[in-house]
């Protein structure tokens, strides 16, 4: 069962965040393993560990938008930078309305410009959907 | 006519005649004779009567008989003659006999002419005419002379009390005239100043230019000019001329007024200074004010921002905690729970709202486009399609033109004014109506409801961040229709309440048509 689980990279200094994140894979019956990080510098420096060690990459790198001492376009940045990774896909959550936000979020490499809602079913569904939906692109590149 | 127009005459010219006999009956003849000619006639049976009537009376001329008793007509005239009031009133002697003697003593007195007996009517008539005309001119003349002479004296007092320097001069700049403020302003003595080049005193100075002496366009002032004045010293100064031509005897004169503008240039100079100070103020002002608004604007957006992380998991978590604990809390738990999740989702909504209005006001200008806003309405229905079939609400829409706007602006002002009308609905079914009105400059839009209406004494108050009319009862963060101001206001638009006609409400915004 362990090895079946999906593995989640997640930079997000919000705990509660990431426990609800956790819960919507769960909603939508998908086994985790969470590895997490709250800084962004913690972020890019965990990034550029895979590849050089031989580490199994993750399946889905989860980046809120906002982080302590940087923002996710850092941390997409090192991704971006390191060849390991080309075929994960990442996705940045955020409660942020401004569409420069998500433009930049994107033109930084981000599949995906995730919306946090504040109702927890709404939070659950949406987010869980987006998630499944790119674990999915991500098993289709692999297979 | 004639004979109105000639006692008329009479009546103002009439010059009186004196005609001395000492034989009554010839005073009458002569009097008949001289009536026709319509002037008064004065009769004197002797030289001392004559005299008397001298005294009081100006006479055209004066018949005399010369062979009178007492005084005769020679001695008469001489006595008349000698009177400065009557020395020069022509005399005509009257006689009965031709003598070279009587004709040399009678010219030697001043006689103009002599008459022979017997009178021949029409002869005497005659040559009483021609003094009767002399007469009259000469009046006509002495009052045109006392006019022109008033004239002048008025001409100079209006000169001498004239606020400003006059000079007066021909076309050459020669000075004829000036005033005595002319003195006053230049310094110079008013002898000095006659025959002297108005160019001395102001070395611009041109006659001015439209000079055509035919057209008889010679009336009113050229306008004003601000010119250098020099004064005796050879001090330059400033001053404004005024310079108007009039047609004289002379030729062309021009009067010339000329003000000392010291002080009036050194209050414009200081109005420049006080106004380049203010506006300087202004500016700083401006640049503060910009500061203090973009970092209240950087503040409200962060802070919404902000609050909006922990808000939101105050409101998933007792959300979650509220299904989780299940059965297991009292119903008095469970109440408590729920106060908390109400609230949070109230929280929640108000900082979410917050952050949309602080986002429409501060975010850059986005690039305008051609906006279908018949869609635009179709999409907003759509979003709001919940609450319009649960109240049975009704739009009614005429069909709207495409605008070159901005869609997400439009969207925002029909979904948030769709919104307030099915908020603030009146018992009755609700009915919306949308309406479009072109101005030459503008699309006008309205969105009319017949819910609760609004007070007119509200109607700028409501377009304020978080304000509400009503309680609880009415739903909403109270920022939707300052999200509205701020949309239209994005447009280079306006947003209003159309004072109340029906009940309900009707709110118009305006968009410019490009």
């Amino acid at each position: 069962m362990v090895d079946d689980a999906k593995k989640i990279l997640i930079v997000e200094d919000n705990l509660a965040d990431v426990r609800l994140i956790e819960e919507a894979f769960h909603a939508q019956r998908i086994a985790i393993e969470i590895e997490h990080y709250e800084t962004a510098s913690a972020g890019v420096r965990a990034i550029s560990r895979y590849g050089s060690i031989s580490q199994s990459v993750p399946d889905l790198i989860l980046l809120d938008y906002n982080l302590p001492g940087g923002y996710a376009r850092d941390v997409l940045q090192a991704i971006n930078e390191n060849p390991a990774l080309a075929n994960v896909p990442r996705a940045v959550i955020t409660c942020s309305i401004a569409p420069k936000d998500r433009e930049r979020a994107l033109l930084s490499g981000a599949h995906l410009f995730i919306f946090k809602p504040a109702n927890l079913d709404d939070f659950l569904n949406e987010v869980g959907m987006a998630l499944a939906g790119l674990l999915n692109v991500r098993s289709e590149i692999t297979s | 006519m004639t004979s109105l127009t000639r006692s008329e005459d009479g009546a103002v010219n009439r010059v009186k005649l004196l005609l001395v006999d000492d034989d009554r009956d010839n005073l009458l003849a002569l009097q008949a004779v001289l009536e026709p000619l319509g002037q008064e006639l004065m009769l004197a049976p002797s030289g001392s009567d004559a005299l008397r009537l001298c005294l009081d009376h100006d006479f055209a001329a004066i018949l005399l008989d010369v062979r009178m008793p007492e005084i005769d007509g020679f001695e008469t005239a001489e006595l008349i003659r000698a009177r400065k009031k009557s020395s020069h009133t022509p005399i005509l002697f009257i006689t009965g006999y031709r003598s070279d003697e009587q004709l040399f003593r009678g010219y030697d007195l001043g006689a103009v002419d002599f008459l022979f007996k017997p009178i021949v009517p029409e002869v005497l008539q005659s040559k009483v005419s021609v003094f009767v005309e002399l007469s009259r001119s000469e009046q006509m003349l002495r009052r045109q002379a006392e006019a022109l002479a008033r004239t002048e004296q008025r001409f100079r007092a209006v000169l001498e009390a004239a606020p400003d320097a006059m000079v007066i001069t021909g076309t050459d700049g020669m000075i004829r005239l000036a005033n005595s403020r002319t003195d006053a302003v230049f310094g110079y003595k008013r002898h000095e100043l006659i025959g002297l080049n108005i160019n001395s005193l102001i070395p611009h100075w041109t006659p001015p230019d439209s000079h055509q002496p035919d057209s008889g366009d010679y009336a009113g002032p050229l306008p004003e000019t601000r010119l250098e004045g020099r004064c005796y010293e050879g001090r330059n100064f400033p001053i404004e001329i005024t310079r108007s031509p009039f047609e004289s005897e002379e030729g062309i004169l021009i009067t010339t007024a000329i003000r000392d503008a010291t002080e009036k240039v050194q209050a414009e100079e200081r109005l420049s200074r006080i106004n380049a100070e203010l506006e300087r103020r202004v500016a700083e002002r401006t640049i503060e004010l910009t500061r203090s608004n973009d970092a209240l604007r950087q503040f409200a957006w962060a802070a919404s921002h902000d609050l909006q992380e922990p808000v939101r998991m105050v409101l998933s978590y007792s959300q979650w905690l509220g299904r989780s604990a299940g059965q297991k809390l009292t119903s008095e738990e469970a109440r408590m729970l729920d106060y908390v999740q109400q609230n949070g989702a109230r929280l929640h909504a108000l900082l979410s709202d917050l952050r949309h209005y602080i986002f429409l006001s501060e975010s850059e200008q986005p690039s305008a486009a051609p906006v279908d806003c018949n869609a635009v309405l179709d999409s907003v229905k759509t979003y709001l399609e919940a609450a319009i079939k649960e109240l049975g609400a009704t739009i009614e829409a005429e069909t709207l033109p495409t605008v070159n706007s901005v869609e997400i602006l439009l969207v925002q002002l029909f979904q948030n004014l769709i919104s307030n009308s099915l908020r603030y609905r009146s018992e009755k079914p609700v009915v919306i109506k949308i309406g479009v009105e072109p101005s030459p400059t503008e699309w006008i839009f309205s969105v009319q409801d017949n819910g609760i209406g609004i007070d007119p004494s509200q109607a700028e108050y409501i377009f304020g961040v978080f304000r509400r009319l009503h309680g609880r009862q009415y739903p909403g963060t109270g920022i939707g229709l300052a999200i509205c101001k701020a949309a239209a206001e994005r447009l280079g638009g306006r947003i209003w309440v159309e004072p109340q006609k029906s009940p309900g409400a009707t709110f118009k915004f305006a968009i410019p048509r490009d």
